[in-house]
């Protein structure tokens, strides 16, 4: 209904297309070359181009056709004087000119690119900034001063505006804080009229006013002492504001976009400093979160540029889910931030408990990210940024440099393993298979760089360029971010687009509008967690393997067929790691396209209705070659394979505020939202193996295999309402209400409702009487529910019918069906204090927190031999309690000086309170080498695994062949990933125009298993598979010393066995045994530095075009300030499910980033 | 009052908007769709018409699980326990009687009671409560053949419970299963017996068509092997069932053959799927037997070596030093015949043989060796055995059969790096005359090479007799298990001790005193 009649109205202002897409991206990205011939300012001609931009796509979103008249003009000239053009009018037209001399030769000149116009287009188009008017008469064009009607810019395209005489004024200036740091967001209006902007996220505004006399700015922003400013005759105007009394100077985004002073909250929240985001760039952002929100943790699994990581807030909860929070981007629910440009966002809020996503419902009972994308602003701003930022990888496992390649101290130039000879320059055979290498033989000698030659230095790029412009009434944010990466293992490179264009504004004085367009292409070449795993080929490779032998990794053989050259050929594990990098090639490229279009009406100052629909829509598609040669065997295979997913989300939200009385306000909330997911997916492949070498075609084989996946289909209804009240400002109560309908759950148990209340009361506003120290002090509680349904297709047992046989194969799923499902409910509590003292200089928050996570939904597994694998059922508790504190400082606060820090604690218990009576255990296993395990009565993801038999005192009981008797089966607890506590200190040093910020991170605690370790060890490759190489290897005493070790006879262990015997007995591919791989996580290192020079105004005022420029000097994960083992970085796991979590599997090393970000914003 | 004064001015523009975003969020009434997936069947809606399908489906699967499934249990354990082949891949420690207990429980165990069994029991189950009592009884024998095949791995397994859709399951001992086998098939038998001509399942059965003639004659062939296993530990029982068996109609000509159907499309014979991995070759013991009595099926199951030609086998259990020059091994030693390659390479994906004719005369000969009422005596049941096989395999004429058969050629020496003896010096003709070892050793190694690559049953014949004798292998890597020793069976299933442990904890007790161990003996494995 709105978007109709706002169409129709656009279609009279007939707006037309002037340029093609093309010829506006040539002159916005040429524009700085344009420049130097010095003639047209870089400014107007971006301006220009913005507008010709924000034309364009306002015609592509109402669709406005425009048809034009007969003329065809075509005109593209630079720095053109109007004469000029008037004059190629009439060449092509024929059509004469009557103007004052005068008056044209006061006008600038312009730049017109123009290609089969009409005359209208073409006029309009050359006098649009000019002041002028035209008319036609006949074969005459009347030019004329223009009298009573001026296009605004932007809002040229809109609502036409009567500006009365003397002439207006332009105001322009910034709004910084006391720290002088910029304030976004701000309110500035010009007292006494409707005419108003906010400030942009430099702190800058710009508005009209409708003349210079007595002109007062009002300049307001919740949580800051509003300032009336006199402007006189200034045309800048700098305002300081200062935070309100007892006030926070945060208004936060909560649930469902409601934005709220932090003061009346009544959970714990958490907002992120968003400035860092882009200068210390990671590839993914949410990785820049580390270190800087108490509670929350973060791993990357081990696929290299661009990979996945997995974010657990206030420890895992869920038995089946992966306990990982809602992302909310702009309203839209699930939307993707992996891939989002960090130079689009303006806020996170991190809303760390159930209490605080009570509204989201179910899919928030792991927390909410909330971001905000940035808005335009009132006036014009454009602004480039580049961050290049250089890996480099450095902590490498430790291996051995003395033993070489055999068994038994003899070389075998076709072992895998290292328990050679040692190495001291003999001559070997060497181990190429190429028939030219036939014979040859090189010295045995340690290579110690041979793995490490193996990496490269990585990189990633970013290129932003971001325009805002608009208007008091419309706005409009342009961002294109161009990133780009490389990995530090050849060939995995990353590129991505991300696009973004949002349109804010008043459409009429109650209705408002906020619209969105934001797309990402990306694709990676190459992931490194794509099998086989390349970090496990380079780790794997013995001592002796010189990289010029290794980079020989391919031969032509008297076929003519392409083989692979490897000392060991052809084992599923062990390949040429150069040949896994150039000749197994994986492509995963994916598109995110989210839409958003949200409109307010305001019926009254306390009644607003907001009606939103979004959807977010994506796309992937990947594809593998293995070339022939790759194992296993034939002419090598290919794979393809495309999804595609969408939800789209439709809600409304209707807010009354109603001030009952001078000490009671009230603010009520309801609304609704119907959510609906799909997917799905379509692979196929070559089966086994190709006919004809190195076709990378789906035919090229006699056995393709093809399925589909409809994926799962999810509809979710809901209805809520939410109540604060506030008392004095000071008090406060919150109470929500949330129904949810599910697709996914039986009808019996499909609407389930869940509430929350909070209170909130700032001390220092209700009790006078507290000491002057304290300038802030409140106290708040919180109780929530928050339901939650389950995965699709659960209510019945699948039956599928695939090919096979003579009329395919009707194969039953092994799940069995529940028909009795219940929605699952997390109650969590928290308490909270915040308080701040002498005058705001110290702050400190703390939260305590429980939830309980009941009735949860999960798959138990049964016995194989009851004829299904798991069913699903309801039950269970997983309790999590914690305590959270952020402790900010500001030790020194002066005019040049400022030197803030915040420190931020969290710990976390969980316990598995209930699984179910009958089965009190769930197991995750892996093929190999562990269990992970979830028991009632037991922390949250134990490792259970094999391990040494014990005698009743605990010792570790020898077989007669000297090895340890290993337990039957998984049966030792082996590690556990929580931490003790997390903690982090970001520091922030301000010097004049110098900054300097840095984050240190900590994890004490945790442990983990290395199945790496086990496998390298195995190999004989490491350096503690040194002890004991002469057959002196006595378990007990030169190895697990720690352990006391008996034989059968109680007596201590004698006996001396070799290195190879026991690493390959206990470790190895195969059948590892992981006790004696457990590591511990606990580790502080230096994650982010940042070293900032902004240019001062005074410099820039020079560079006419220059508003802002900033460079900094940045790096990410600069190293290990401690680590308790050198043989893992427990930032690293091997994916990202929950049963990942402290287990390693060949992750890339530890590697830094540093480099450089430069962003410069122009008037 | 705030509040009327907007019902008065704004009550359509409120309503109208909020009651139609209302009437949307309200709407519950396709869930049950949406939640119900487009492209499967639920269970409920199966009829008899796509009873077929998931009989298909139990006999392809049934045979192994999957292609993985087949590499891992035949593969790795059977192909090499048997000794038709060994491996030349030096992460393989099965051929050195290093079970990976990973792999056989979760491939072995896991996919088989996991992918197959439920089907098979879904089919047998379907049937009997459809009044279909055809597909009943064809699927029970089928039922039986399963499960054969689980026992004689682990012994003791999960049987009678199976499907009980508990979170304990209990464990069978072997006896109480083998003996259960035997009802199973009396009662399979006299449905098939009452319907002459009968069909079930049509084309989609993957053996015979739906022939229930041709299943009465398969359910008798199993009697018969299984009676056979039980030679040692109850030969009274084992003689009434064999007897009872060939007395009801064993197989006897090569049509009789129970082979389950290939089609190219995702049930393609195993080797075919695996072969391309080229990770075993022919064990050195073929070439000592089938070498040395120049058995013209050796080219049949065998290729000549890529270099230098000829049948060349590999000894079982290298080492992993001397498997290190793997490509050599691999270029101057006998892959399996070119027909079990992948399409792409020439093979021509074979039926599946479960059982032939030979194997039912090779039954026969023992059972008269035993002096069991077989209807012949063993030299004619044995040479009958033979020229089935060499009939089966070959298109030799009646003269060079009986050459054969006659054929006083023995197992030979084998000039290679092993200096490798004869793996035995007994003839291909019978010795009539010979010790009853003598004899029952020439009727399993001819059963042996006639059931070719059926490794399932040959290394279970090893076990049970002794033969062939084979040769010891070159290393051991199992404590319990030497060099010139078998392998018992597998161990149970990692898994079962998380997900199942009282059951399986129980079940150890059931296997006696040798406990989990890959050296323990089966119940029927009872002759010395």
């Amino acid at each position: 209904m709105f978007a109709a009649s706002l169409a129709k109205r656009q279609k009279n202002r007939s707006v037309k297309q002037i340029l093609s897409p093309n010829q506006i991206e040539t002159m916005i990205l040429t524009a700085g070359y344009q420049n130097k011939d010095g003639s047209i300012s870089l400014q107007a001609k971006i301006w220009m181009a913005m507008k010709l931009t924000i034309a364009f796509l306002l015609f592509f979103i109402f669709q406005v056709s425009a048809k034009g008249n007969a003329q065809q003009i075509t005109i593209i000239k630079k720095n053109a004087s109007l004469t000029e053009i008037f004059k190629a009018i009439e060449k092509q037209t024929g059509f004469l000119f009557f103007y004052d001399k005068a008056v044209i030769q006061k006008t600038e000149p312009i730049d017109i690119a123009v290609k089969d116009a009409t005359l209208d287009e073409v006029l309009s188009t050359c006098l649009k900034d000019q002041e002028l008017t035209y008319s036609i008469v006949k074969n005459t064009v009347v030019i004329t001063p223009e009298k009573k009607v001026v296009y605004f810019q932007a809002q040229a395209t809109l609502t036409p505006m009567e500006i009365p005489k003397p002439p207006p004024v332009v105001i322009s200036g910034r709004v910084v804080n006391q720290q002088g740091e910029p304030l976004q967001n701000v309110s500035v209006l010009i007292a006494g009229t409707q005419i108003g902007t906010t400030t942009n996220s430099d702190g800058r505004f710009s508005l009209t006013a409708p003349d210079g006399r007595n002109v007062v700015l009002e300049v307001s922003s919740v949580g800051y002492q509003t300032k009336r400013v006199n402007v006189g005759r200034q045309t800048e105007v700098n305002v300081v504001l200062e935070l309100a009394v007892s006030g926070l100077s945060d208004v936060v985004v909560t649930a469902l976009g409601i934005k709220r002073e932090a003061k009346s909250l009544t959970y714990s929240t958490q907002s992120v400093d968003t400035k860092n985001l882009s200068e210390a760039r990671e590839l993914n952002v949410l990785t820049s979160l580390e270190g800087k929100v108490a509670g929350l943790s973060i791993s990357s699994s081990s696929g290299g540029v661009g990979t996945g990581v997995r974010v657990v807030l206030r420890g895992n909860r869920s038995i089946d889910g992966d306990s990982q929070p809602l992302y909310v981007i702009d309203g839209v629910i699930g939307a993707d931030p992996t891939t989002i440009s960090p130079d689009n966002i303006a806020s996170i809020n991190v809303l760390k408990g159930a209490n605080a996503s009570a509204l989201y419902g179910s899919l928030a009972q792991n927390g909410v990210v909330i971001m905000e994308t940035k808005k335009g602003v009132a006036g014009s701003h454009v602004s480039v940024s580049q961050t290049f930022m250089q890996q480099d990888p450095y902590a490498f496992l430790p291996f051995q440099n003395e033993y070489g390649q055999g068994y038994g101290g003899i070389y075998s130039k076709s072992a895998d393993a290292s328990w050679g000879p040692k190495m001291t320059g003999q001559m070997v055979d060497t181990w190429s298979l190429d028939p030219a290498d036939a014979g040859k033989q090189y010295a045995f000698l340690p290579q110690p760089n041979n793995r490490k030659d193996a990496f490269q230095k990585g990189y990633n790029s970013a290129t932003n360029i971001t325009a805002s412009m608009g208007s008091e009434n419309l706005q409009a944010f342009f961002s294109y971010t161009y990133t780009d990466g490389k990995g530090i293992i050849a060939n995995n490179n990353l590129k991505r687009h991300n696009i973004l264009t949002r349109i804010t504004g008043k459409l009429t004085s109650k209705l408002s509008l906020d619209s969105k367009v934001e797309f990402m292409q990306q694709e990676i070449d190459n992931r490194t967690d794509a099998y086989p795993n390349p970090i496990e080929q380079i780790y794997n490779m013995p001592a002796n393997i010189r990289t010029q032998d290794l980079i020989h990794y391919s031969f032509q053989n008297a076929n003519g067929n392409t083989i692979q050259n490897y000392w060991n050929p052809s084992t599923v594990n062990g390949q040429n790691a150069y040949w896994v990098q150039n000749k197994i090639k994986t492509k995963d490229a994916e598109t995110n396209t989210v839409v958003m279009t949200s409109l307010t009406y305001s019926f009254s100052n306390a009644l607003k209705l907001m009606v939103r629909a979004s959807y977010n829509g994506y796309g992937n598609s990947g594809n593998r070659k293995n070339y022939s040669g790759t194992y296993p065997g034939g002419f090598g295979f290919y794979a393809e394979s495309k999804g595609e997913g969408f939800s789209l989300n439709s809600d409304f939200l209707l807010s009354y505020t109603h001030d009952i009385n001078k000490d009671f306000n009230v603010k009520l909330n309801a609304g609704g939202t119907t959510l609906k997911f799909r997917n799905s997916s379509l692979d196929a492949s070559t089966g086994s193996a190709l006919l004809v070498p190195n076709l990378f075609s789906i035919s090229n084989t006699n056995a393709p295999t093809a399925s589909y996946s409809p994926g799962s289909s999810t509809n979710k209804n809901s209805l809520y309402a939410f109540a604060s009240v506030g008392f004095k400002n000071a008090l406060f109560l919150d109470l929500t209400g949330r129904n949810d309908w599910s697709s996914t759950l039986p009808e019996a148990s499909r609407s389930y409702f869940y509430p929350s209340f909070g209170l909130s009361a700032v001390l220092t506003d209700l009790i006078p009487t507290l000491p002057k120290v304290i300038s802030f002090a409140k106290l708040r509680m919180s109780y929530a529910d928050v339901g939650n349904d389950t995965r699709p297709y659960l209510l019945q047992r699948a039956v599928i019918l695939g090919p096979g046989g003579n009329n395919g194969f009707l194969q039953l799923g092994g799940l069995l069906p529940n028909k009795n499902l219940l929605p699952e409910k997390t109650s969590s509590t928290e308490v909270g204090l915040e308080i701040r003292l002498f005058n705001d200089r110290v702050g400190l928050n703390i939260t305590d927190y429980q939830t309980d996570t009941r009735n949860q939904l999960f798959q138990l597994s049964l016995p194989v031999g009851s004829g299904a694998s798991s069913y699903f059922t309801n039950g269970g508790n997983v309790r999590n309690k914690g305590v959270e504190a952020i402790l900010s400082l500001t030790p020194v606060k002066a005019m040049n000086f400022n030197w803030d820090v915040s420190i931020n604690f969290a710990s976390n218990r969980n316990k598995v309170v209930k699984i179910s009576d009958q089965s009190p255990k769930i197991i995750i296993p892996d093929s190999y080498f562990k269990d992970f395990v979830i028991a009632q009565g037991e922390p949250y993801g134990q490792m259970y695994g094999k391990g040494w038999q014990r005698d009743s005192q605990g010792r570790v009981l020898i077989g007669s062949d000297g090895l340890p008797l290993i337990t039957p089966g998984r049966s030792v607890l082996l590690s556990n990933f929580n931490p003790d506590w997390i903690g982090g200190m970001q520091n922030s040093f301000r010097y004049k125009n110098f900054s300097l910020s840095f984050v240190i991170d900590t994890r004490q605690g945790g442990s983990m298993v290395s199945q790496s370790n086990a496998i390298v060890d195995g190999l004989g490759l490491s350096q503690r598979t040194l002890v004991g190489r002469s057959g002196d290897l006595i378990f007990g005493k030169n190895i697990f010393g720690n352990e006391t070790a008996v034989l059968a006879d109680g007596t201590p262990n004698n006996i001396a066995i070799t290195a190879e015997k026991f690493w390959m007995a206990v470790g190895g591919r195969n059948a590892p045994i992981a006790e004696p791989f457990v590591i511990s996580a606990t580790n502080t290192r230096l994650r982010e530095l940042t070293f900032g020079y902004s240019f001062p105004h005074s410099l820039l005022d020079k560079v006419h075009f220059l508003a802002d420029a900033r460079i900094s000097i940045v790096g990410r994960n600069l190293f290990f300030i401690s680590r308790a083992s050198p043989y893992a970085d427990p930032d690293l796991m091997s994916g990202t499910d929950k049963s990942d979590e402290g287990h390693q599997y060949f992750n890339p090393p530890s590697s830094r980033y540093y480099g450089f970000n430069l962003k410069i914003g122009f008037k | 009052m705030k509040i009327n004064k907007i019902l008065q001015s704004g009550t359509i523009k409120l309503i109208i908007p909020v009651l139609f975003l209302f009437s949307l969020v309200a709407c519950t009434k396709n869930f049950t769709e949406i939640n119900t997936p487009t492209n499967t069947i639920s269970e409920s809606s199966i009829d008899a018409s796509l009873l077929g399908q998931a009989f298909a489906q139990a006999q392809y699967r049934g045979l192994f699980g999957g292609t993985t499934e087949f590499q891992v249990i035949h593969n790795l354990y059977c192909d090499f326990f048997s000794q038709y082949f060994a491996t030349t891949h030096p992460n393989f420690p099965s051929d050195q009687f290093q079970e990976v207990s990973a792999w056989t429980g979760h491939y072995g165990w896991d996919v088989q009671y996991g992918v197959a069994a439920p089907q098979v029991k879904f089919v047998v189950d379907f049937a009997a409560s459809h009044s279909m009592p055809l597909a009943n009884a064809i699927a029970r024998v089928w039922r039986v053949y399963f499960f054969c095949r689980l026992t004689d791995l682990w012994g003791p397994i999960i049987y009678s419970q199976f499907g009980n859709n508990a979170r304990s399951v209990a464990y069978d001992s072997q006896k109480d299963i083998y003996f259960d086998f035997f009802k199973q098939l009396d009662t399979a038998v006299s449905v098939l017996k009452a319907n002459p001509g009968g069909n079930a399942f049509g084309n989609n059965d993957q053996i015979y068509s739906g022939n229930a003639d041709k299943w009465l004659v398969f359910a008798n062939s199993l009697r018969l092997r299984l009676a056979m296993r039980l030679s040692y530990v109850e030969p009274a029982f084992a003689q009434q069932e064999a007897e009872k068996a060939v007395t009801a109609g064993v197989m006897k000509v090569n049509g009789d053959n129970a082979s389950v159907l290939t089609t190219p499309i995702n049930s393609l014979n195993f080797y075919g799927q695996i072969t391309y991995i080229n990770e075993f070759r022919m064990s050195a013991t073929p070439e000592s037997i089938m070498g040395g009595y120049n058995d013209p099926r050796l080219s049949v199951y065998f290729a000549p070596a890529e270099v230098g030609g000829g049948f060349h086998g590999i000894r079982n259990g290298l080492s992993r030093a001397a498997k290190g020059d793997r490509i050599n091994l691999q270029l101057t030693h006998s892959f399996v015949a070119t027909k079990y390659r992948p399409i792409a390479n020439g093979g021509t994906s074979p039926p599946w043989e479960v059982m032939n004719a030979a194997e039912a005369y090779f039954l026969r000969a023992e059972g008269a060796l035993r002096g069991w009422n077989m209807g012949g005596t063993a030299q004619d049941l044995y040479n009958k055995g033979i020229q089935t096989s060499l009939m089966e395999w070959t298109n030799l004429s009646s003269t060079q059969i009986d050459a054969y058969v006659n054929s006083t050629n023995t197992p030979m020496a084998l000039n290679d790096q092993w200096n490798t003896p004869a793996a035995s010096n007994i003839p291909v003709a019978y010795l009539s005359t010979g010790s009853f070892e003598k004899q029952l050793e020439q009727i399993i190694t001819q059963k042996w090479i006639a059931i070719f690559p059926n490794s399932e049953e040959a290394w279970a014949e090893r076990r049970r007799t002794g033969y062939p004798i084979g040769l010891p292998i070159i290393e051991s890597l199992n404590p319990d298990v030497p060099v010139n020793a078998l392998m018992r069976r597998l161990t149970f299933a990692e898994g079962e001790f998380s997900t199942n442990s009282d059951a399986v904890q129980k079940a150890i007790t059931l296997l006696g005193s040798g406990g989990n161990k890959n050296s323990t003996k089966l119940w029927w494995d009872a002759k010395h």
